[in-house]
């Protein structure tokens, strides 16, 4: 189960981070660039469980840092402990397909922005605090974005892991 | 027999310990991992690795880039799609070749003038060996500024090599595979070269504001008399970037008495949101620093 989900993290994280240096900036809205492969990491940790996320969070990261100017590993590694926060957070939460796809998208990704800043700064990639001024039409932005991909990927988990019904 | 499902729950538990202690150590291999990568690309160590890794997805992305552009032009202009689709249900059939003909026409005119642009400036400088590149992608991060081109090691490129565009500089080739190098833009945190404005003659150092693609040219002398407008140049000194290349001109000054120095903040001359063909300039005559070899030794100091 695992091995199939890991080939289906390096094939769908490669295919994203093509099109995340290629294809969406010409996407942006308001002057936002979508980040998608980061949302979908976000998504696919809340549809499989903490464990499947962090493993995706590792694929993703290194995709996205090959193509980054900031520091390799760095997105791997913030994007792991996103994923460790808003799974302790899906568990004290209610379950709602709506709501919750959109909450934790949005604050996965401040959390995730927040740290970025702060990584960048303490490794000397000169990011000031002011960066952080986009921070809430990026959470909104990103977190909407969460529910439909939380749709998607819900369909891609079924298809890859068909449930069966117990007699 | 009774005690038979009490074992199988014990392995069953026994499982779910090995289970969970795989699941521990996978994580904390794949953090060190992730720190060791770090690490590693702090001090150089990761370029060959990298330039292994990057060079198949950046072959994709190139050939994604020449799709999108196609899909971009649909996007920017779905009203003229939905009445060229409207007429063409109208038109004959030698009239929607025509039309179709037209479009391609109108692509190449648009490279065309690209090119001409290119040319242009290549031959106001053609003192710098050049190679053209087209942008095939942008920083996976929204808090970098940097673009993927699609010429690498193989074509010539070089860490460290100035990049320009038709109206002035875009920034320094900053990491390279065979096929596709990055370029950090000027606007990036981390970027900083030597200035110069032109009317003054005053130098500075311009830095990168990150988000927003600002500008800020500072350390300019206090004296120096700067007005909005003014032409921010490359000073060449540090020899990194040639000499005279246009940074960008001034919008906004800010100058008290208190400080050293005074500041300018630059709006940059080319357009880096929109840049599709760039040089990326292989060879320079650096600034003459010679003078600062003939140094008297310092005296030592008993």
């Amino acid at each position: 189960m695992m091995i199939r989900s890991v080939y289906v993290a390096v094939l769908l994280m490669a295919l994203l981070t093509v099109l995340q240096i290629s294809l969406f900036p010409y996407l942006t809205v308001a002057g936002i660039l979508p980040q998608v492969a980061i949302v979908t990491i976000l998504v696919w940790a809340q549809l499989r469980d903490t464990y499947e996320g962090l493993i995706w969070a590792f694929i993703g990261g290194f995709f996205l840092d090959l193509f980054s100017s900031g520091p390799m590993g760095a997105t791997a590694l913030i994007l792991m402990v996103v994923i460790l926060l808003i799974g302790r957070l899906q568990k004290m939460l209610p379950e709602n397909r709506y709501l919750l796809p959109i909450l934790l998208s949005g604050l996965g990704f401040a959390v995730y922005f927040i740290l970025s800043v702060g990584l960048g700064r303490v490794a000397g990639y000169g990011l000031g605090w002011r960066a952080l001024s986009t921070l809430p039409q990026l959470t909104l932005f990103h977190g909407l974005l969460g529910l439909p991909l939380y749709w998607l990927l819900y369909s891609l988990d079924r298809a890859l892991y068909p449930r069966q019904i117990e007699s | 027999m009774a005690g038979r499902p009490i074992s199988d729950l014990q392995s069953l538990m026994n499982l779910n310990d090995t289970q969970q202690r795989v699941r521990s150590v996978t994580i904390l291999v794949l953090a060190g991992l992730a720190l060791l990568f770090l690490i590693l690309d702090s001090t150089g160590n990761l370029n060959n690795a990298f330039a292994f890794l990057q060079s198949p997805l950046a072959t994709i992305a190139n050939w994604t880039a020449a799709r999108t552009d196609a899909f971009a032009d649909a996007l920017s202009g779905p009203r003229d799609l939905q009445a060229a689709q409207e007429r063409i249900s109208e038109l004959e059939d030698r009239v929607a070749e025509l039309e179709r003909i037209n479009a391609e026409l109108q692509e190449q005119q648009s490279d065309y003038e690209l090119y001409v642009d290119l040319f242009n400036r290549a031959s106001e400088a053609p003192q710098f060996q050049r190679i053209a590149a087209s942008v095939i992608g942008r920083d996976t991060s929204p808090l970098f500024q940097s673009i993927i081109i699609d010429k690498g090691t193989n074509d010539g490129i070089q860490v460290g090599m100035p990049v320009e565009a038709s109206r002035g500089l875009v920034g320094q080739v900053y990491r390279t595979s065979p096929h596709s190098a990055q370029v950090l833009l000027i606007t990036d945190n981390i970027s900083n070269l030597a200035a110069r404005l032109s009317a003054s003659r005053a130098t500075g150092m311009v830095f990168g504001g990150g988000l927003g693609g600002s500008l800020t040219m500072d350390w300019i002398d206090l004296e120096a008399q700067i007005e909005v407008g003014d032409v921010v140049l490359t000073s060449g000194l540090g020899g990194h970037f040639p000499p005279d290349l246009v940074i960008g001109e001034v919008v906004d000054v800010e100058r008290s008495e208190a400080e050293l120095f005074q500041q300018a903040f630059i709006q940059p001359a080319v357009d880096l949101d929109s840049l599709e063909l760039v040089f990326v300039i292989t060879g320079f005559e650096p600034v003459d620093t010679s003078i600062f070899d003939d140094l008297p030794e310092a005296v030592e100091q008993p």
